[in-house]
């Protein structure tokens, strides 16, 4: 992680910024509530450090949707939250009034489809830079607690985490969101290698 | 037996004495010599019997009339007019009416303020026949309370067993004392 | 144009419960499932080969078109909820009812290039029985708040009614006792000849009122037992807090 120049840090924000800010955009013309998603906080952490970070919240149950991308690089990327803030969440953009901070099976259907508007705004931003042939699973949704979110993930020592903290704005509710990229290590390299590409092309 | 001394008295406490029913008349007459004994006048504010009959019982049992003073809250109420004995009394129209009952005792306070005489109420148990436990408590309060201002002592009767637990636990509060009654007196305190 | 027949993943495809429609990126159809058939009532013979936009309002939509664009180059698929679009495509239930869908899209890679597949699920039942679960809920929710409020009311009713009796039996009793012991009193003065008449008089009106007004008490109290007085005096009630 050390070998990461900030600079690159600095591009990859970027192009997370710019993705959250077209999903944001996205979001506004679906639903009926206003949403703004705040300028996100990117960190690069291990699996380790993910265990005692804000993110995991507390290691209390989550929802979350997960896509799965293989090829050029591989891993999984997720939007959590926590359980009652997407219901509020959910309640927000469908212009609901907030009964209960759970979700059922349609609720859940709505988060899936924006945590993958949010998952594709940031995932095509890094796409486009990349170039390359990358399969997609179908996003699904999950509740489980941040470290059994990845478990299905083979697990190296190596692998590490973009960690995206974004804050939706909705109505009169505001919900901390987390986008976790978990990525192996020769992909986050492969992923800065182009990133320092495009710094290299650009004119001066 | 609880003593009633003069200390007590001058120190304006304030007494729950406790009695048979079938004893209430005749310790009416044994609290009056007890006090008397100690040279205190008083007033006397009988729900129990009018005030005419009470005299007499007095007038029997060799009790001195001349130092106490009646508020008799029955008389008018139950003969529908005013007994002929009309001397040292004042006469309450009705004994539910508690706001004549505290105006005349306060009248009756204010003129032997700084007097030796204390007030005796008989009894708690008879007042209940007209009144709730709840009227009575605050009216007890606001007895005691003015009495513990003008450091004038007073003695409530009641009949043991004869009151609700919530009445009794309230009077037990406003006064300083409670004297039992309910044994027989002791011939050496006469 | 993708092979219709003869190819075992159409044929899988084909039969597939739920609605598929596969695109190119210029919406031409390529495949048009026989559940897609059913649903919207339009047929393979008329779709295929043309643009989809032309037969479908929301696919001609520019909010549909900007989110599945990436799809044509392979990008992340693309999920459109019920709740928020209803339905993709128009396909009444039977009834007339509007069938809502969860429409996912998703890149399909061929030799000529990328498609977009487009999964429509009818979740029409599911969220019929999750409103109408929504609504049992609620409910017996509401249902189980009137019956707490009305236990708890019964229970200040009752306690209520206790206290009153409880004090209505002492202002009760007690008084009886004297009246017993003062009328004693007066027939063992009448048998020792002890008071004059008036005396006597006085003493027996005097036990006469308050008989009197215990019998008003006791009426009173007959009242709010057996005509089930409802308003039960404050002062009663303070007692049984106190």
């Amino acid at each position: 992680m050390a070998d990461i120049p900030e600079s690159s840090m600095d591009t990859l924000r970027e192009l997370i910024n710019i993705g959250i800010g077209r999903a944001a955009g996205t979001l506004n013309e679906l639903t009926r509530a206003r949403v703004i998603l705040e300028v996100p906080v990117v960190e690069l952490i291990s699996m380790e450090d993910l265990r005692n970070h804000a993110a995991s919240f507390n290691g209390r149950d989550t929802s979350a949707v997960k896509i799965d991308f293989n090829g050029y690089i591989a891993g999984s990327t997720a939007m959590v939250f926590n359980t009652p803030g997407a219901a509020a969440l959910v309640y927000a953009i469908t212009g609901e009034e907030f009964e209960k901070p759970e979700l059922d099976v349609m609720m859940a259907e709505t988060l899936k489809e924006v945590g993958n508007i949010c998952i594709n705004g940031v995932m095509g931003s890094i796409g486009n830079i990349l170039h390359e042939r990358i399969t997609y699973t179908p996003p699904r949704y999950e509740e489980s607690t941040v470290e059994h979110l990845f478990k299905t993930n083979t697990i190296d020592s190596q692998m590490l985490i973009v960690l995206v903290n974004t804050r939706f704005l909705v109505s009169e509710i505001d919900v901390d969101g987390y986008i976790m990229m978990l990525f192996e290590f020769a992909s986050l390299k492969n992923v800065f290698t182009k990133i320092a590409q495009l710094g290299e092309d650009e004119p001066c | 037996m609880n003593r009633i001394t003069t200390d007590k008295l001058n120190e304006g406490d304030s007494f729950l004495v406790l009695s048979s029913a079938p004893m209430l008349k005749e310790n009416n007459i044994r609290l009056v010599k007890e006090i008397q004994r100690l040279h205190y006048q008083i007033i006397m504010i009988t729900f129990n019997q009018p005030s005419p009959i009470l005299k007499r019982t007095y007038l029997k049992n060799d009790v001195d009339l001349e130092p106490i003073i009646f508020i008799d809250a029955v008389s008018k109420y139950a003969l529908g007019t005013l007994p002929d004995d009309i001397d040292r009394a004042v006469f309450i129209n009705n004994p539910r009416n508690l706001t004549n009952l505290s105006v005349a005792i306060s009248e009756m306070l204010k003129e032997f303020k700084d007097t030796n005489t204390c007030v005796i109420l008989d009894s708690i148990s008879t007042m209940l026949i007209y009144l709730s436990s709840d009227d009575i408590s605050k009216f007890v309060h606001f007895m005691t309370s003015k009495m513990a201002i003008l450091g004038m002592p007073g003695f409530f009767v009641a009949v043991e067993n004869g009151l609700n637990p919530v009445l009794m636990s309230h009077l037990s509060t406003f006064t300083d004392e409670v004297i039992d009654f309910t044994s027989p007196a002791d011939p050496a305190d006469d | 144009m993708l092979k219709g027949s003869g190819d075992i993943v159409c044929t899988i495809l084909e039969y597939l419960p739920v609605g598929i429609c596969i695109i190119d990126s210029d919406y031409v159809v390529q495949i048009w499932n026989s559940c897609m058939e059913q649903w919207t009532g339009v047929g393979r013979d008329t779709l295929i080969g043309t643009d989809l936009r032309e037969h479908f309002p929301q696919v001609k939509k520019e909010t549909f078109q900007n989110r599945i664009e990436g799809v044509f180059t392979g990008g992340t698929p693309v999920v459109f909820s019920s709740k928020i679009h209803t339905c993709i495509f128009d396909a009444p239930l039977p009834g007339g009812r509007v069938r809502r869908q969860q429409t996912t899209v998703l890149p399909v890679e061929y030799p000529t290039g990328w498609y977009a597949m487009v999964v429509c699920e009818d979740v029409t039942s599911l969220t019929d029985e999750i409103q109408a679960y929504r609504r049992m809920k609620d409910t017996a929710l509401q249902e189980l708040e009137r019956r707490e409020r009305a236990e708890y009311n019964l229970r200040v009713a009752n306690e209520d009614m206790l206290a009153y009796i409880s004090e209505a039996t002492v202002r009760l009793k007690t008084p009886m006792s004297l009246v017993e012991e003062n009328l004693q009193e007066i027939l063992h003065e009448i048998e020792e000849g002890t008071s004059t008449p008036e005396e006597l008089t006085t003493a027996l009106k005097m036990q006469i009122q308050m008989a009197a007004t215990i019998a008003l008490n006791l009426q009173e109290l007959n009242h709010a037992i057996i005509a089930g007085k409802k308003e039960i005096p404050a002062a009663y009630r303070n007692m049984i807090q106190q």
